[in-house]
């Protein structure tokens, strides 16, 4: 059942914001493996230069592994989130960031999902639930169609 | 006229197959996987399903004693407010060759069902709805945002409420002249039966009994003989009542030290109100997302031109929206933490004793699906009687969408590994646990509760007893002190510390024996690296090499047993040690 299992992290931040290469370190029963994140495509579903910055991450069988995302500075690496996540038993897990310039550097705030780049959560949930009332609408214009049937009868 | 009966009885039998059919077949999809059955993995989001397991292991001691001994030991837990009754009863009546994770997945499985099904027939019955337009009541009732929300998060208890309409119906019966004089009794039992299921749900049947009776005793001409009949059900009702409120008001619960925030975090939103998202189950303790329905909504929005000409459809409409406004809590928000807001009626009460009790003002919604789903049934109905059977049809495909897609709830679930470290196994049998993991839950946060109420998870599988509590989700438990004043001293030693740190470590095997404990288990994944090696020195030279590691379950587990005989009065060493050494920080609700 935990076979295989992969976090695919994601990072959304245009390249002329970005000091250094990003990278995301995963600890996992006190082993810690260190991946690049890239945007050239070479990773499977990622869109070349696009903004969104890709790793996928091979995981064990653990509940819940240490994530580390970091950016290279040309002396030291800069942390931008370093927390223990839960994990799902099966299935990939995945964890995205909103990368965001400010004063004292990168800030990386963790979001649900990345619609695109430049793009936050908030931009995310909004555009679902655009969606939704797409659909409410569909369905009120719908019974709406239906009672004016009805009162032509 | 035998045959003709005979015939009749065949096709409502066909139809109500039919039915069960159905909403079987929704509630397959509502909780997929669950069907699978896959007995290594269970599906849930948050993290209330672990207390519920707890819960079902320990029911006989949770129904009887108010205290369960294998948690929070040498305290024991407090269970006197155990609220779920009927839970625990199906638990009591399956006994211990059922498992925990069985008894939820017949709750997540099948209740929904029930609940449908109950609608469905209030509908039917009680305000004449003609099938297959009865069926959109039980698709409201049954498969909505809150039954989503019990079950990703995990108080599966909620998902077996076929009371609230039956009592509806019960109390649709009442009012009307011509009712048979055991309805009242059946009023009576549903309304108990509802308070069994959970305290808020006992609420909502309480306020839907004042409303129904108050409306009763409006419209009848006989009032002497309404007020009568009304007293019936209140009769059946009031000692099952009052011994709850006993029990209640007996017991202790934990109560959340931030009022405002804690009813705030459990209300509904305009966002929550509509559909679910991705973020929804993220960053909080919660997964609410309670969409009403778009079919329910609509419907119910044209009732009052669609049904201008009919009765009975006002009550429940006013019923589902003020149930909607009072679901808001004290703010009415936008949702989406973006900020702002209007003041809800619910602000009246907010900060007083009232909101200890009503801190998920989301529940209200409950009302608000039975009522507005059979107004919506009979709106759909009323309409397939203008333009036909077929143009009404996609309405019933429209309400599973809503069911299914606006819930979010397949897409939303995810699989637990069922198992669990197997270096329990060397822990003899009766000897308390003492589960390391890092930092304090305080400072760990939501990772913090998730693991203290894991270990309790675990629990329920080893048996042996552990300090973990499994219920509170504020405060500190015997498990939080105690590992803090261990952690304490393994993380001051290592080779070539003061003469006092060394002494500590080397004293910790006759705490730990003193304290009751016979092994400690360190959940090393869950510990900073720079931690875990001090920490695992320390219990070496304190308790020699390790009993037992193992790596299934989920988690890498470093076991180490006492092997000094433990103390036959743990708690008074444990009291003792608290005064010792006091802490800061303490709330309300600690124990």
């Amino acid at each position: 059942m935990v076979a295989g299992r992969t976090i695919r992290v994601q990072a959304a931040v245009e390249h002329r914001h970005l000091p250094g290469p990003l990278f995301v370190s995963v600890t996992e029963s006190g082993k810690t493996a260190q991946y690049a994140l890239v945007d050239d495509g070479s990773v499977a579903g990622d869109v070349p230069m696009d903004g969104l910055w890709t790793a996928v991450c091979p995981i064990g069988s653990s509940r819940f592994v240490n994530v580390e995302l970091g950016v290279m500075g040309e002396v030291a690496s800069q942390s931008l989130y370093d927390r223990l996540i839960p994990v799902p038993a099966a299935g990939d897990a995945s964890l995205n960031f909103y990368l965001e310039t400010s004063n004292d550097g990168l800030v990386a705030h963790r979001v649900a999902w990345l619609p695109a780049s430049g793009s936050d959560e908030y931009f995310g949930s909004c555009a679902t639930l655009a969606l939704a009332f797409g659909w409410g609408l569909l369905v009120l214009v719908y019974v709406g169609f239906l009672v004016v049937l009805g009162r032509k009868r | 006229m035998n045959l003709s009966r005979g015939r009749e009885t065949w096709h409502r039998a066909l139809a109500f197959a039919s039915i069960v059919a159905c909403y079987s077949l929704v509630s397959v999809l509502f909780s997929w996987p669950t069907v699978r059955l896959d007995s290594s993995v269970f599906y849930t989001r948050q993290f209330d399903l672990y207390g519920v397991l707890w819960m079902i292991r320990h029911v006989r001691e949770v129904l009887f004693d108010g205290v369960v001994t294998a948690t929070n030991f040498p305290l024991g837990e407090n269970a006197t407010r155990p609220d779920a009754y009927v839970l625990a009863l199906v638990a009591l009546g399956a006994g211990d060759k059922v498992s925990p994770l069985a008894i939820v997945r017949l709750f997540v499985l099948a209740g929904p069902v029930a609940g449908a099904l109950a609608a469905e027939h209030c509908a039917a019955r009680g305000f004449g709805v003609r099938r297959p337009w009865s069926l959109l009541a039980g698709l409201a009732y049954g498969f909505n945002g809150l039954a989503a929300t019990a079950w990703l998060e995990g108080h599966v208890y909620f998902l077996f409420d076929p009371w609230l309409p039956l009592l509806l119906l019960s109390l649709v019966r009442l009012t009307r002249s011509a009712a048979p004089r055991t309805e009242g009794v059946k009023a009576g039992c549903y309304w108990i039966l509802a308070l069994a299921t959970s305290g808020y749900i006992g609420i909502f049947a309480s306020l839907l009994v004042a409303i129904m009776l108050v409306r009763g005793v409006i419209a009848q001409v006989d009032r002497r003989r309404a007020l009568r009949t009304a007293a019936v059900p209140l009769l059946i009702f009031l000692p099952f009542g009052i011994l709850y409120a006993w029990v209640f008001f007996g017991g202790t619960g934990q109560v959340a030290p931030d009022l405002w925030r804690a009813s705030t975090s459990g209300a509904a939103s305009i966002a929550r109100l509509t559909s679910w998202w991705p973020g929804v189950d993220g960053k909080t303790y919660h997964s609410i997302a309670t969409p009403l329905g778009f079919v329910t909504v609509s419907l119910g929005a044209f009732a009052p031109i669609v049904l201008a000409r009919h009765r009975g459809w006002r009550t429940l409409l006013g019923t589902a929206a003020a149930a909607v406004l009072v679901s808001f809590g004290p703010v009415i928000s936008p949702g989406l933490g973006a900020g702002g807001g209007v003041p809800a009626p619910m602000v009246l009460f907010a900060g007083t004793p009232v909101m200890t009790f009503l801190h998920f003002p989301v529940r209200f919604l409950w009302l608000a699906y039975l009522c507005g789903g059979i107004v919506a049934a009979r709106s759909a109905d009323e309409i397939a009687r203008r333009v036909g059977f077929l143009p009404g049809l996609p309405l019933l495909a429209m309400a599973i969408v809503d069911s299914i897609a606006l819930t979010g709830a397949p897409f939303r679930a995810e699989p637990v590994l069922a198992g669990i470290p197997s270096a329990y196994k060397a822990v003899p049998a009766g000897m308390a646990v003492l589960d390391l993991f890092g930092e304090q839950p305080v400072a760990l946060g939501e990772i913090g509760v998730r693991v203290t109420k894991l270990t309790t998870y675990y629990q329920t599988v080893h048996g042996r007893p552990v300090l973990a509590a499994a219920l509170p989700t504020y405060g500190k438990n015997c498990r939080d002190r105690i590992a803090a004043r261990v952690v304490c001293r393994l993380l001051d030693w290592k080779p070539g510390a003061t003469a006092g740190a060394q002494a500590d470590v080397v004293d910790l095997e006759a705490l730990l024996a003193e304290l009751g404990i016979g092994a400690v288990a360190v959940h090393s994944d869950l510990f900073a690296p720079d931690d875990l090696a001090p920490i695992l020195d320390g219990l070496r030279t304190a308790l020699g090499p390790p009993a037992a590691v193992s790596r299934d379950g989920g988690e890498t587990v470093v076991l180490f047993l006492v092997r000094k005989h433990p103390n036959a009065d743990p708690l008074a060493r444990y009291r003792k040690l608290l005064e010792a050494v006091p802490e800061t920080g303490s709330r309300p609700g600690d124990q």
